[in-house]
C-alpha cells in the first residue's frame, strides 16, 4: 500500500539559506506524527511547506499519490490550526466554523447542522452566536480546531496549538485533540517543541535538527533508543560523561577512569574501541553511601553532592564527578557536601563514539 | 501649496504652538497646573483660530445683507448653487468610493502578492503622489487629460482611438481622476499599515480552508481593517470637500465645486454671507459623514 502523505527529498530555502535539507517522510492514513525539535530546527517550515505557505526549492509532497508540491494552499485539502488561534475576530463562533463549509457551497441548513455537530463534539454547545473575542484561550483553540475539522480535511496540520494555553488547560486540550484524532482517524501532523506533548499525542515522532531528520520512530523507540547524542539529550538524557572502551579478555568493556570503575558494555552495544560519550537520565542514577555495596551490571562513579532541591516526589541532586556535574533524581534524603557513589545500570547508558577526537578514531 | 479651507489649516497648527505658562509657583503647586499649561496653547489656538471664526462664519451666514438675522443667504446659495452642491457631493462621494477600492486593491496586493519583486516595486511607487501638492497634481492632470494631452496622444499613437474622436477629460471625470490619484496613496498608506499589522495566520487559515486570494481579501482582510479604512476615507472626504485648486484648474466652468463658488462670491462680490452659507452646507455634508462614522463606532461598542 502506498503512503497517504509522502514527502520526498524536500528542500526549502529562505533567500540564500537552505533551512530544510532533503526531508523524507511517509505518513500512513490516520497516523498522528509529531515534528519535534528546538526552535529554528525547521519543524514549522516543514509544516508550512506541506500546507503550501512555504515555497519548496526541491523535492516533492504527495497526498494520496497526487503531487501537491506546487499547488496553492487552498487546493491542498488540508486544514491548519495555529498557535495564535487565528480566529477571524469579525465573525461569531458559528461563522468561523462554518466558513470552510460556505466555501464548499454547503446550504445554510447543512452548515447549521454541521456547526452544531462540531460544537457539541468540542463541548462548546450554545456558543454558536458568541463573538470569538469573548472566548477564553482554551475555547478559542477549540473553535480553531472545530473550524479545521468542519471541512473534513484530508490532513490536519497543528502548529504548536497548545503553546499559548496555560498549563492546566493545555493538558486538557491536548487530551481532547488526541481523543478526537483517534475517533475521526484523521491524518495529523503536529509541530511542537514540547517533548512530553509529542510523546503523549503522537504515534510516531520525527526529531528535526538543523533542517534534517535526526531520528524518526515511535515514542518508545526514540525515548529508549536515541540514535545520536543530540536525540538523547533532546529526549531528556542530559547527563553527559566522556568514557573509554577497551578490550578485556577479548570482550569490550567500559574502562575505569579517574572517577569511574570498569563496567560491562550494555547488551547489544556495538562500539569501536576508544573514547565514547555516555548520555543518561537523572532518574536512572542511584545514589549510594561510600560503604554501600555496588549493584551488578552498573557503571559506578564517585562524586560529591553540591546541591539539593525538592521538585516534588523525589529529591534532585547536583553531584560533582571530577569536573563534570551530574544531575540525579533519588528518593533518599541526603545532605549537600556528602561524598557518594553513583550507580547507573548499563542498560540506561546511551553510548556513542566520541566524534570530537578525530585522531583517536583514525588510530582505532 | 495645499489649497484647503482655512478651517483645515487650523488642525495642522493647533498643536505646534508652544508657550510656557509661568507664575505657577505662587499659591498652587506646579504639578497641579502643569497639565493645564500643556493644554493651554493648543486650546487657545483652537478657540482663536477655529471656534471663533467658525462662530463668526455661522453668524455671517445667518446675517442678511440688509442687516438682521434670516435665511436669505441660504435661499440665495440654494437658488444659485444647488446644482453645484449636488455636483460636489457626487464627485466627492464617487471619488471616496474609488479611493477605497484602489486602497484595498493596492494594500491587498502588498499583503497577498506572491511576486516579491512586484510587491517591492509597488510598495515604493504607490507613495509618490503623497508628496505632490494638490495644485501640482491638478497641473499634471491638465497636461495628461486634455484633448490633445498625453493620454489621448498615447491612445492615438497606439491606434486605439482616432485623433478626431478624442475628448478632453477636463471636466467632472478629470476632477475625480485627480482626487483618486492624489488621495488613494494616503488611504493606502493607512490601510496597508493596518493590513501588515494583522495576524497573518488569519489569512493563512482562510487559504488553508480553500479561499482564494481575492476572497481572502474581501472576506477576511477588509473586514478586519475596516475601522482604519473608514477613518482614511472620512479624512479624504473632508480634504476633497475643501480643495479649491483642483476644480479650479481642471474644470473651472459650470457645473463646478462649492469651493470655487465660495471663492467666487468672496473675490468677485465680497459676498461673505452667501459664501458662508455655502460653507455651512459643506459642513453639513462632512458632518453627516463624521456622524455615520461615530454612530458605527458606538454600535460596535454596544455590541461588545
Amino acid at each position: 500500500m502506498k503512503a497517504f502523505l509522502d514527502i520526498h527529498g524536500l528542500c526549502v530555502d529562505y533567500g540564500a539559506n537552505r533551512v530544510l535539507h532533503g526531508i523524507d517522510l511517509t505518513v500512513e492514513q490516520g497516523e498522528f506524527i509529531a515534528l519535534l525539535g528546538s526552535s529554528g530546527c525547521g519543524k514549522t517550515t516543514l509544516l508550512r511547506a506541506v500546507a503550501g505557505f512555504q515555497p519548496v526549492a526541491l523535492g516533492s509532497i504527495r497526498v494520496k499519490e497526487r503531487d501537491v508540491t506546487r499547488l496553492p494552499p487552498e487546493k491542498r485539502d488540508m486544514a491548519m490550526v495555529f498557535q495564535s488561534y487565528a480566529l477571524w475576530p469579525h465573525m461569531t463562533v458559528g461563522q468561523n466554523i462554518g466558513y470552510g463549509l460556505k466555501l464548499r457551497g454547503k446550504s445554510a441548513a447543512e452548515r447549521r447542522q454541521r456547526i452544531t455537530e462540531i460544537l457539541s463534539m468540542l463541548n462548546l454547545g450554545g456558543l454558536e452566536d458568541r463573538p470569538v473575542t469573548q472566548l477564553s484561550g482554551g475555547q478559542r483553540q477549540r473553535v480553531a480546531l472545530g473550524r479545521a475539522l468542519a471541512v473534513d480535511p484530508s490532513t490536519l496540520l497543528l502548529d504548536e496549538p497548545l503553546s499559548n494555553l496555560d498549563a492546566r488547560i493545555r493538558l486538557q486540550v491536548r487530551h481532547e485533540i488526541k481523543a478526537l484524532q483517534r475517533r475521526l482517524g484523521i491524518t495529523t501532523l503536529l509541530v511542537t517543541h514540547d517533548r512530553e506533548e509529542a510523546m503523549v499525542m503522537a504515534d510516531r515522532i520525527v526529531i528535526l535538527d538543523q533542517g534534517r531528520v535526526a531520528q524518526m520512530g515511535t515514542p518508545e523507540d526514540i525515548y529508549d533508543r536515541p540514535g545520536s547524542p543530540f536525540v538523547a539529550a533532546f529526549m531528556g538524557a542530559e547527563n553527559v560523561l566522556h568514557l573509554r572502551t577497551e578490550a578485556e579478555d577479548g570482550r569490550p568493556v567500559i574502562a575505569a577512569g579517574p572517577f569511574s570503575e570498569q563496567a560491562p558494555l550494555p547488551p547489544g552495544a556495538d562500539l569501536p574501541k576508544g573514547p565514547v560519550v555516555a548520555h543518561f537520565r537523572n532518574g536512572s542514577v542511584r545514589l549510594h553511601r561510600p560503604d554501600e555495596a555496588a549493584p551488578a551490571q552498573s557503571l559506578m562513579l564517585r562524586g560529591r553532592i553540591t546541591q539539593t532541591s525538592y521538585p516534588g516526589g523525589h529529591y534532585r541532586y547536583a553531584v560533582a564527578v571530577g569536573d563534570r556535574e551530574i544531575m540525579v533524581d533519588d528518593e533518599a534524603r541526603l545532605e549537600a557536601g556528602l561524598d557518594v557513589r553513583l550507580s547507573i545500570p548499563v542498560q540506561a547508558l546511551h553510548l556513542y563514539p566520541e566524534k570530537r577526537e578525530r585522531g583517536e578514531h583514525c588510530n582505532a | 501649496m495645499n489649497v484647503t479651507s482655512p478651517t483645515d489649516a487650523v488642525h495642522g497648527q493647533g498643536g505646534s504652538a508652544s508657550s510656557r505658562l509661568t507664575g505657577s509657583r505662587r499659591g498652587f503647586s506646579v504639578r497641579s497646573l502643569l497639565p493645564l499649561a500643556l493644554v493651554a496653547p493648543a486650546l487657545a489656538m483652537v478657540l482663536l483660530l477655529f471656534i471663533y471664526p467658525l462662530g463668526y462664519s455661522l453668524i455671517s451666514a445667518f446675517t442678511l445683507p440688509e442687516g438682521g438675522l434670516g435665511l436669505g443667504n441660504f435661499a440665495k446659495a440654494l437658488e444659485l448653487y444647488s446644482r453645484d452642491m449636488v455636483f460636489t457631493l457626487v464627485i466627492v462621494s464617487v471619488s471616496t468610493v474609488l479611493i477605497g477600492l484602489v486602497a484595498i486593491l493596492i494594500g491587498g496586493y502588498l499583503l497577498l502578492g506572491e511576486q516579491r519583486w512586484a510587491v517591492r516595486i509597488l510598495s515604493v511607487l504607490y507613495r509618490w503622489p503623497l508628496f505632490i501638492p494638490f495644485i501640482v497634481a491638478a497641473q499634471c492632470m491638465r497636461t495628461f487629460l486634455a484633448k490633445n494631452g498625453l493620454m489621448n496622444n498615447t491612445l492615438t499613437e497606439l491606434g486605439l482611438i482616432e485623433a478626431i474622436n478624442t475628448t478632453s477629460f477636463l471636466d467632472w471625470r478629470g476632477i475625480i481622476i485627480t482626487f483618486v490619484w492624489k488621495q488613494a496613496p494616503f488611504v493606502t498608506l493607512l490601510v496597508a499599515g493596518a493590513m501588515a499589522a494583522l495576524d497573518r495566520a488569519t489569512v493563512e487559515a482562510a487559504r488553508g480552508l480553500g479561499a482564494g486570494r481575492l476572497r481572502v481579501l474581501v472576506q477576511i482582510v477588509v473586514p478586519q481593517v475596516m475601522p482604519t479604512l473608514v477613518v482614511g476615507l472620512i479624512l479624504s472626504f473632508v480634504t476633497m470637500m475643501s480643495v479649491l485648486s483642483v476644480p479650479m484648474m481642471i474644470s473651472g466652468g459650470h457645473p463646478t465645486m462649492m469651493t470655487v463658488d465660495m471663492a467666487f462670491r468672496i473675490n468677485a462680490y465680497g459676498d461673505y454671507g452667501t459664501a458662508n452659507a455655502l460653507g455651512f452646507f459643506s459642513y453639513l455634508m462632512t458632518g453627516a459623514v463624521a456622524w455615520i462614522y461615530l454612530r458605527r463606532g458606538i454600535d460596535k461598542e454596544g455590541a461588545k
